[in-house]
């Protein structure tokens, strides 16, 4: 059963009060995501601090924090497998951006500062999450294209200006290798790299987050 | 030394090869002024990368994951996600339960009430308090002293419960307009504690939101 399916069965299911199909539904999309989350979550640079990341004797505590926080915050009604992609990267993220605030306010209680307040608030870690709810909201409109495979990815593909850099990364989000993509298309695997890399820096750009 | 682009494109093909790729591996590959754009470059990849076609021994591993154990139990039964959130946040916090429940009893206004104030928190943790009984209050005092966010924190109560808690009946019309409803719902107000009897620690822990 390819993921799409599995996001539209439990969100059926969840829907229809099925508790056991949902279940086994979840359960599936969460061992399908874990690699997903635990790799942002050790990828995760604070916003405006590089330098500060999630210890990594903290990775898998945040993993698990992050993947209860999917299931607490989707709401997978009409969703496409795109948009669940997207939105499990964003939660994940989120979840990392909480964990470093409240180390940090512990940092600053333990260093005798003034007791901070946690406010907490769940705004965007970037336009990142933004620009994703706009197109999500957007493309539920559009009853044809929830169903997407790709879907959030197919809405911004089209906005490469790069001919190049658009097939290159159609092929890898299909998961073909830099290899058989330079010979399906014609190019050395240098030239794949290097079209990945913009096209990917592209896309971080149409999607808010600056590069640092 | 590898170009930056090609250690990228090697981590998309290990993804997508279903091997599992470890980021800092990776990361560890460029120089530290590179790092966090490669770290950025593999976020985003991440957002729309395919998922892999893993084999069954990849899988199982996968499954054996405690983050995957635990996130599946979470919907496994009943309860809500308070069990499996609070003690780790508190645990992260470096706080004792008694800790916790004299910071939440100051946040309230609930001094000399600590004692109680414990009891109810060690409920939350062992679910065996009706969430929806936990007053914004108590969820926005206990959120700043475990340092997350109190509607995450509802939410987590909410979470794995899924069964909607019967509304209060409305007695209207003769006593033949009765519905079952309406007579479970009295046959429940009888054998629960009266909220007359409650003080302020019960009213915040079970008094609803």
């Amino acid at each position: 059963m390819s993921d799409e399916q599995l996001v539209v069965l439990f969100a059926r299911a969840r829907d229809a009060g099925d508790r056991a199909r949902a279940r086994a539904a979840w359960e599936l999309l969460v061992v399908r995501s874990h690699d997903r989350v635990r790799a942002v979550v050790k990828a995760f640079r604070f916003p405006g601090h590089p330098s500060v990341t999630i210890p990594r004797d903290e990775v898998d505590d945040v993993t698990q924090d992050a993947l209860l926080r999917v299931l607490r915050k989707l709401t997978l009604r009409g969703s496409s497998i795109g948009e669940f992609r997207a939105a499990v990267v964003t939660v994940a993220r989120f979840q990392c951006q909480d964990h470093c605030r409240a180390a940090m306010s512990r940092d600053k209680l333990l260093a005798g500062s003034i007791e901070e307040t946690y406010a907490g608030e769940e705004g965007p870690v970037s336009r990142f999450d933004a620009a994703l709810g706009r197109l999500a909201g957007a493309r539920r409109d559009r009853e044809e294209a929830a169903r997407d495979e790709l879907g959030l990815l197919r809405d911004l593909l089209p906005e490469l200006t790069s001919d190049d850099q658009r097939a290159v990364l159609r092929m890898t989000m299909e998961g073909h290798s830099s290899r058989e993509t330079a010979e399906r298309l014609g190019f050395t695997p240098a030239n794949v790299d290097q079209l990945r890399k913009r096209g990917i820096d592209n896309l971080r750009r149409m999607l808010g987050d600056d590069a640092p | 030394m590898t170009h930056p682009d090609q250690i990228l494109s090697e981590f998309i093909d290990a993804w997508n090869a279903g091997r599992r790729p470890d980021v800092d591996e990776y990361l560890g590959r460029v120089p530290d002024e590179q790092q966090a754009e490669l770290a950025e470059e593999i976020t985003t990849f991440l957002a729309f990368a395919p998922t892999p076609a893993y084999d069954e021994a990849a899988l199982g591993a996968l499954r054996a994951e405690p983050a995957v154990a635990a996130a599946t139990r979470a919907l496994a039964g009943e309860s809500s996600q308070w069990p499996a959130l609070l003690p780790r946040l508190r645990e992260r916090a470096g706080l004792s339960l008694t800790d916790v429940a004299r910071r939440v009893a100051g946040a309230l206004g609930l001094a000399g009430r600590e004692e109680k104030t414990e009891r109810y928190l060690a409920d939350m943790e062992r679910d065996a308090l009706d969430p929806s009984g936990v007053s914004r209050r108590v969820l926005d005092a206990l959120a700043r002293v475990l340092g997350t966010d109190a509607t995450d924190l509802g939410s987590a109560g909410d979470a794995g419960g899924w069964a909607a808690r019967p509304a209060p009946a409305l007695l209207r019309g003769d006593a033949e307009d009765l519905q079952v409803s309406d007579l479970e719902a009295l046959a429940d107000a009888i054998t629960t504690d009266s909220p007359v009897a409650w003080d302020e620690v019960d009213e915040l822990f079970r008094g609803g939101r």
